[in-house]
């Protein structure tokens, strides 16, 4: 049986406050609509933003309370600062509202909750109504400054590169696509696409995008025929994906090196990190990131409905029922 | 020329893209074999010298053939072309192909550790990555493992802490040691992200085991003393300066029986510093080759195009393609087609659109030149004597008219004497003084005539695609996949049956064009300057080839006193020529006044049809240093408008005169 299936996730009725309570809430923020009317909706003890420092916040822009300024060299830095600063979270209810973070901070803060003692994350995601610029939407800035693992993702890899795999969950932000796949260059590439996607038009948009990278994934993973596809809005399917497509990868060549690359919704990068905590600690695989200067404030318009996962992380999943 | 023979190619005919693959690190090692071409006389093989104990560093830009070029030489190339492994050392050398890629080099830095500390960890971690790859790689050349001890022992004494553990008897556990050495130095560089502790010791000292393996292997084992271990480090530019400086360390410091090769793209070099802080000089520590250079400067370049093209396509079975006869395939540009193609539309629109705006801007200049305007029946005059059958001849008059409305020369008999040379033209087909115009500006005149009439730029033919990938075969394998895919939806049948059409080639160099401005960029915010000056210089490049008395001919090449642009403006040059979207021209440019060579730059051929310019280089427009400044790194978008316009209405008419300030229409008379 699939263990990503037997975690939980359900809807959240984004017209009233939420009939759970948390002790902590952690949220990023940001312009978008949906970001700030999901912080409003939680019901929790204490509410805390984080301003990442790609948004570039000047102070007279920053939300009026338990903003934490995050401020340092990469994400470890700025989240190692921002969750001493809450203190401890061990043994206390801690949800995440994933829908105002970057992806990398996903990724870092999920295995930092993991370290500090937190063995069960419940996570929020908002979906938009529409982006603002359909595929043309920009998420991330011009300036891409370097590709690389994230913090605490890092693999134990080979020196035999002939086999590499490099996965890429793809959105619209095709520039951070091309700059991925020009840095794993010799990999064999995959793409998976979000489909069913967070709103019905969004599948044929990433497609439209994903032409314009034809050419730095190469002729095997641009054929459709070898597109694979997991829910936008499901990180545990997302996992399960993820990990049918590296186990049928290794089966074949055991020693190849695995790079995973998240570059569609929080989501899927939600799933991509809980896979590799799951099964690919201390393995040739890594999740790496294209890292830019500066991301968009403000890229969608509404909160047409939300998300609560459960995150457990631990070796087995709660079998708590949430609904 | 040397080619590989072709071996298990497929006999029948397929639709598959012969060009689909264009990067050599998508190719398995067979195709690299069955695809290597290599130059008759000087061949690329020789240039490597993998004999050759002095290192080498192999600069080229993206798709320069660098990589195929080293795993060329890597051993499981030498395996798969000998008939043993006796045939393998009887080359005198074992190449050890890596990638710097694999290296993850970017977690060896930040997490709270010092510079220092992650050089030494990088140094030993490398250290340790260099030693497996020797061990694998010489696995196969080892004798029984019962007789592998001796070397292992000698092996294990290379280590500054060597095992306590006897059960390493042989080689192949030599190397599960150093593999497990490594993955311990894994981990703990990853727990350092979280603990902020590192938490590795350091078991081999910088060199011990890089050299001391080969050493002793050649010590321990006769059949492999006369062996040269060349070490091909692929990728170098993704090493941050300090990790070169240890590879630097490792090119000075190099000890027999190694050598490196070490490839790297053009903007990748970050030092030549070693750790000690001493400087590798060229010709001295190490030879460097040059890739895209050298093959855009070789006399053979097509000939060796033709052969690369003609093996894929035998290798994807389209076995009747002669690279002597491949040029026969593309439809090429042919002047009579295009007159009638031009005479059509002429037909249908009431007359050429070069003679209908020379009218046009030869009445404004008449209405806005003096309150008596001129006489119109001299205009009527003018463009009856300048009028011809020939498009392009017409053409040339008129920008011949032009050249002399710009020097004030009088118009009626500037008119009468053009048409008369056009005559002695046609007649004698030879080129008098007016017309040697021709003979420099036949290219532009017809890029002109596509342009007015709206029909797309023309780069045809397998002369123009070697031309435009200017030493990059990977810019020529990516035209013909798009020429090839278009050419299919065309419905063609190309190199099977007919030729590929010009509408086919045009739509295919537009989009290997677009491809290469995509991909020749560079990283970070310089990335889009580049873009963004790139951009300006050839819509700057292309008004002036599209105006009516352009200064320079075939212009795709600027010059400028370096001296003279503000270091923002040269940062920008310098990364463009790094990735390649410039080219630096040899020798540069003697400015004719002061005798001062300027740097000089052609736009990479490859990008031209984004401007509608030649990839030939003739002109080359002498920039100010505050013109490059606009162009490179302007202070606001008004700068560079302002270049444009001063520089395009000094090559159009009525060429910056305005009113009654200058004669508008010289020797044309007013009434």
């Amino acid at each position: 049986m699939n263990e990503y299936l037997l975690f939980y996730k359900k809807r959240i009725d984004v017209k009233r406050r939420t009939r759970e309570r948390w002790d902590v809430l952690i949220s990023a923020y940001n312009s978008s609509e949906r970001v700030k009317r999901l912080h409003a909706l939680v019901d929790a003890q204490e509410k805390h933003w984080i301003l990442l420092p790609e948004y570039k916040y000047e102070q007279n822009e920053r939300p009026p309370s338990n903003a934490h300024v995050g401020a340092g060299e990469d994400e470890e830095v700025v989240m190692s600062a921002f969750i001493d600063a809450i203190g401890g979270l061990a043994g206390r209810r801690v949800v995440v509202d994933i829908t105002g973070f970057i992806n990398s901070y996903v990724i870092v803060l999920l295995a930092m909750l993991g370290q500090r003692g937190v063995t069960r994350v419940d996570v929020l995601y908002g979906e938009p109504e529409r982006y603002l610029n359909s595929e043309r939407t920009r998420f991330s800035g011009e300036d891409v400054l370097q590709v690389r693992q994230v913090f605490g993702f890092e693999g134990v890899h080979t020196n035999d590169t002939s086999k590499d795999l490099l996965v890429i969950a793809v959105g619209y932000d095709w520039k951070l696509v091309s700059e991925v796949a020009a840095s794993k260059e010799h990999a064999k590439k995959v793409q998976i696409f979000g489909l069913p996607s967070l709103r019905p038009d969004m599948y044929q948009e990433s497609l439209l995008r994903s032409r314009m990278v034809a050419e730095a994934l190469g002729p095997e993973a641009s054929d459709p025929r070898n597109f694979q596809y997991a829910p936008a809005s499901d990180p545990f399917v997302t996992a399960s994906v993820v990990s049918a497509i590296v186990r049928g990868h290794r089966d074949e060549y055991p020693r190849a090196n695995v790079y995973l690359s998240p570059l569609s919704t929080k989501v899927q990068a939600l799933g991509f990190a809980l896979y590799y905590l799951r099964e690919c600690q201390n393995t040739a695989t890594s999740i790496i990131y294209p890292l830019c200067g500066t991301y968009s404030r403000e890229t969608s318009e509404g909160l047409a409905s939300a998300w609560q996962f459960v995150v457990e992380l631990t070796s087995e999943p709660s079998q708590k029922d949430l609904s | 020329m040397v080619t590989k023979p072709v071996q298990a190619a497929p006999t029948a005919p397929t639709q598959r893209n012969p060009f689909d693959i264009v990067k050599a690190t998508d190719l398995t090692d067979i195709q690299i074999d069955h695809l290597f071409v290599d130059f008759a006389k000087g061949s690329l093989v020789d240039r490597m010298n993998p004999l050759s104990r002095m290192p080498m560093i192999l600069f080229g830009g993206k798709g320069s053939g660098k990589t195929h070029l080293m795993r060329y030489l890597s051993y499981p190339l030498q395996l798969s072309r000998s008939q043993a492994l006796a045939d393998v050392i009887n080359e005198g050398y074992l190449g050890l192909y890596f990638r710097c890629s694999g290296l993850n080099a970017q977690r060896f830095a930040g997490k709270r550790q010092s510079p220092e500390v992650w050089a030494a960890v990088f140094s030993y971690y490398l250290e340790l990555w260099l030693g497996q790859l020797v061990l694998s790689t010489a696995a196969p050349f080892l004798p029984a493992t019962t007789e592998q001890r001796p070397f292992v022992e000698k092996a294990l004494r290379l280590l500054d802490v060597p095992p306590a553990a006897t059960s390493i008897g042989t080689g192949a556990d030599l190397l599960v040691y150093l593999e497990d050495l490594q993955r311990a130095c894994d981990v703990a560089i990853n727990n350092c992200a979280l603990t902020h502790t590192l938490d590795v010791r350091i078991q081999a000292t910088s060199g011990h085991l890089v050299f001391g393996l080969p050493r002793v292997l050649a010590e321990c084992f006769p059949h492999l003393q006369s062996v040269l271990f060349v070490y091909l480090i692929d990728e170098l530019e993704n090493l941050s300066e300090a990790q070169q400086r240890y590879i630097h360390t490792l090119l000075r410091e190099r000890k027999d029986p190694c050598s490196f090769k070490v490839g790297v793209r053009l903007y990748g070099i970050r030092t030549y510093q070693t750790l000690g802080d001493e400087i590798n000089h060229e010709d001295a520590e190490y030879e460097a080759l040059r890739l895209d250079r050298e093959l855009r400067d070789r006399p053979d370049l097509s000939e060796f195009a033709a052969n690369l093209v003609s093996q894929r396509l035998k290798e994807t079975g389209y076995a009747a393609v002669d690279s002597s006869q491949l040029a026969s395939w593309f439809e090429e540009f042919d002047e009579t087609k295009f007159a009638a193609e031009l005479h059509a539309k002429y037909a249908k629109q009431g007359g050429s659109p070069h003679i209908h705006d020379l009218n046009e801007k030869l009445t404004r200049a008449a209405e806005q030149g003096s309150a008596s305007g001129i006489r119109k029946r001299d205009i009527a005059k003018i463009i009856t004597l300048l009028s011809n059958p020939d498009p392009i001849l017409e053409k040339a008059n008129c920008m011949l008219l032009y050249r002399a409305w710009h020097k004030r020369t009088g118009l009626l008999e500037a008119a009468e004497s053009i048409a008369q040379s056009a005559e002695v033209y046609n007649n004698a087909s030879s080129e008098d003084s007016e017309h040697q115009i021709l003979r420099h500006f036949r290219g532009d005149i017809i890029a002109q005539l596509l342009k007015e009439s709206r029909l797309p730029a023309r780069y045809l033919g397998f002369k123009d695609f070697v031309s435009m990938s200017s030493g990059l075969p990977r810019g020529l394998l990516t035209i013909l996949k798009h020429v090839f895919t278009w050419s299919n939806f065309y419905g063609e049948h190309p190199f099977r049956e007919g030729q590929i059409s010009a509408k086919a080639q045009a739509e295919g160099v537009k989009q290997a064009s677009e491809w290469f401005f995509t991909e020749a960029r560079a990283p970070g915010a310089i990335g889009g300057h580049v873009r963004e000056a790139m951009t300006r210089l050839g819509q700057l490049l292309r008004a002036i080839r599209f105006s009516d008395k352009p200064s320079e001919c075939s212009l795709s090449t600027f010059s400028v006193d370096a001296a003279t642009v503000s270091p923002d403006a040269l940062r920008v040059i310098t990364t463009a020529e790094d990735w390649s979207m410039l080219l630096r021209v040899a020798g540069g440019q003697v400015d004719r006044n002061e005798g001062r060579v300027d740097d000089k730059y052609q736009v990479h051929p490859m990008l031209a049809p984004r401007w509608d310019l030649p990839i030939v280089r003739r002109g080359a427009l002498v920039l100010s240093g505050d013109e490059a400044n606009a162009i490179f790194a302007p202070s606001s978008p008004a700068d560079f408008e302002s270049v444009l316009r001063r520089r395009s209405d000094a090559m159009n008419a009525p060429f910056g005169r305005k009113g009654n300030q200058e004669p508008m229409l010289p020797g044309l008379e007013r009434e």
